[in-house]
């Protein structure tokens, strides 16, 4: 049973938090893309102050690429190094997924509400829901980062597994912007609570079913050895045309 | 303990081996012998549980150690922070001074391992592959890039060790060990 | 009996083209002929949506049992699909452009079906990364798994949205409604399914094709070994060490 308390579990997120802490790589990729994508917007707003739809909107393509091109080196750099055979024959798939995916999740969510803050600062627009706003900018980057998770899981011995993550990725995010702008355009004074309260469930539910997928995935990916009735290119098992 | 039948590997280009069928016990030392590309890193990669040969069917204690040359270790964790990870993904009692000290690692606690050495890497990961204390080692060309001292430290692994070990290796002095040879 | 019924799906296939071209231009079109593009639209999209369920089934089917016959029927279908959803997307475009004035029109169902087709590309991307069988299909089937709720949400809820609906140009109520005449209600259903009936074909043959592949490839596979020691005939064993010293 893969559960987040379990000391696999922790051990993974620790190993994850030691290796971001030494290496910084999360941290200059996020950073430097999200701040890039701020200015970028910031640019193309200078005149005109975007309507809050609009606002919302950008923050959440900001908010999903920065997770695109941050969360998918979690999964991706152990083949690449080297490493994906050592955590493989370690045999534990499903708190190794979740692990990782507790530390996408705590990245991007703190990502997510920093780059809100400083979006919310050069935009011009006005947030009238601050909680809201910040809780809906976290949660779209948790959201992001699990789903990217997900796929990068997917794809981690797939060839040009780095684009690959992201082209697989994207249009399960695609459903992410409409959710964030949902929420975000009442946090800019646009729509009621009602809508907001159905986008933060619907985030979390989008949030958390990867979580579930997950180790599934990873188990039947990274775990070669089968029992001989599940191997598919055993005779006994072959059932052909 | 170990038990190989009509074991046959293939890539896109055609079979690398096939039919090979082999039963080790506790104490043997099966050497996997052969020329380059002949697929002894592969075959020992099938029975490490890292690949799934395209036929045949492998019986494999539950407890699996493996080292092999192109494993890598992870740059910016050190030595005792490996060793803890591997003991709490596989359940088992960390224990990073007593392993290090076996494999003459004692001295490096606290240093990255891209700080470290080939040979010193090897050692390491002989250290992980013992950790989880296996019935069955799995070593893919154990003396390469070790100094006299880590040769020492493999040919003490190989006589003292009460598992099966199956090894893969074309140097003519580590066929001492063997109980066993396959040649692919 | 094969053939028979390969004649008579060709004989309803023709049919239908010719029906489709016989009945009467539609009434409130810019260009009234093009109504006809219905014909092939709504079947194609209805489809597409079939295939991206029936695709994951049959990946559901895959993950449990691991069989290669679930992994062909999860290949035709996303193939299949990929196809019918192209086909879609290119007749809406064509429409958009005639009767509505633009290629692109953001219109929601448009944003949606685009989704949807990306859904496919993303499948036949993934299928064509892996050189290893066994872990592209492991790895297509959870794709394939994770991307029906989304599609389904997409393709069948999305629409039916109130802002949508008020939003799109595509009618939501006109076929469930009744508001066709009969003319292109019967040569609508006609061609649903005559061109269902076809693609259950193709996906059979895709199908049977896939494992034909699957079998060559297990059983027929160029031998390495034969230039080497390892065995073409009888088996390899061990030799112990004693002896052979």
């Amino acid at each position: 049973m893969n559960s987040f308390f379990s000391p696999q579990v922790k051990a993974c997120l620790i190993k994850e938090w030691r290796v971001e802490a030494r290496s910084r790589q999360g941290l200059f990729v996020s950073a430097l893309f999200g701040f890039m994508a701020l200015a970028a917007v910031n640019f193309s707003t200078m005149i005109t102050v975007p309507a809050p739809g609009l606002a919302a909107g950008l923050l959440a393509v900001i908010l999903i690429f920065v997770a695109t091109v941050a969360v998918p080196r979690i999964f991706l750099a152990e083949d690449e190094q080297g490493t994906f055979d050592l955590v493989r024959q370690w045999g534990a798939s499903g708190p190794v997924f979740l692990g990782k995916a507790l530390f996408g999740a705590i990245f991007q969510g703190g990502a997510g509400f920093i780059l809100g803050l400083f979006y919310s600062g050069m935009i011009g627009v006005p947030v009238v829901n601050w909680p809201l706003f910040l809780v809906m900018s976290t949660l779209l980057g948790i959201a992001s980062s699990n789903v990217l998770c997900l796929t990068s899981t997917m794809v981690m011995t797939a060839s040009n597994r780095w684009v690959l993550a992201s082209v697989v990725g994207l249009p399960l995010l695609f459903p992410l912007i409409f959710l964030g702008i949902g929420g975000l355009k009442v946090s800019f004074g646009d729509g009621g609570m009602e809508g907001a309260y159905q986008s933060i469930a619907a985030l979390v539910g989008y949030a958390v079913v990867p979580l579930g997928l997950g180790p599934m995935v990873a188990q039947s990916l990274w775990t070669e050895r089968r029992d001989p009735g599940q191997n598919p290119d055993l005779p006994q098992n072959k059932d052909r045309l | 303990m170990l038990k190989i039948e009509n074991l046959g590997h293939r890539f896109d280009q055609g079979w690398l081996f096939r039919h090979v069928s082999a039963e080790v016990e506790s104490g043997g030392r099966l050497l996997i012998s052969g020329r380059n590309g002949s697929g002894k890193s592969t075959f020992l990669r099938s029975i490490a549980g890292l690949l799934i040969p395209r036929e045949g069917e492998i019986i494999a204690p539950e407890r699996v150690g493996y080292s092999a040359l192109d494993l890598n270790v992870y740059p910016h964790l050190t030595a005792s922070e490996h060793l803890e990870f591997s003991a709490l993904l596989r359940g088992v009692k960390p224990e990073p001074t007593k392993w290090l000290s076996q494999v003459g690692l004692e001295n490096v606690n606290g240093k990255l391992c891209n700080a470290f050495s080939t040979g010193m890497r090897a050692r390491l990961k002989i250290a992980l592959a013992l950790q989880c204390k296996p019935e069955l080692l799995i070593l893919d060309e154990p003396t390469a890039s070790l100094d006299d001292a880590g040769r020492e430290l493999i040919d003490s692994i190989m006589t003292n060790f009460g598992g099966a070990v199956v090894y893969a290796s074309n140097d003519e002095h580590d066929r001492r060990w063997a109980t066993h040879e396959l040649v692919l | 009996m094969k053939q028979i019924s390969h004649l008579l799906l060709g004989l309803a296939v023709a049919g239908m083209l010719i029906f489709t071209f016989l009945v009467p231009d539609a009434q409130l079109f810019m260009e009234p002929s093009l109504a006809r593009i219905l014909f092939t639209h709504v079947p194609c999209a209805f489809l597409a949506s079939i295939f991206i369920v029936s695709s994951a089934f049959f990946a559901g089917s895959f993950v449990r049992k691991g069989t290669d016959v679930a992994a062909a029927k999860m290949h035709a279908s996303i193939e299949l699909g990929t196809i019918f959803a192209a086909l879609t997307m290119a007749t809406g475009i064509l429409f958009s452009k005639i009767q509505w004035g633009a290629w692109w029109h953001n219109d929601p169902r448009q944003i949606s079906f685009l989704i949807v087709l990306f859904f496919y590309a993303a499948l036949m991307a993934l299928r064509g990364a892996y050189n290893d069988r066994g872990r592209m299909d492991q790895s297509t089937a959870w794709l394939s798994i994770s991307l029906v709720l989304p599609a389904i949400f997409l393709m069948f809820v999305f629409p039916r949205l109130k802002f949508v609906e008020q939003k799109s140009f595509h009618p939501t109520r006109t076929i469930p409604e009744g508001q066709l005449d009969f003319a292109y209600s019967f040569g609508l259903w006609g061609t649903l399914i005559v061109l269902g009936w076809l693609a259950l074909v193709i996906f059979s043959l895709r199908k049977r094709v896939e494992l034909a592949e699957r079998a060559l490839d297990d059983n027929y596979g160029h031998d390495e070994t034969g230039s080497r020691g390892s065995a073409l005939d009888g088996v390899v064993r061990p030799v112990a060490v004693s002896e052979k010293d």
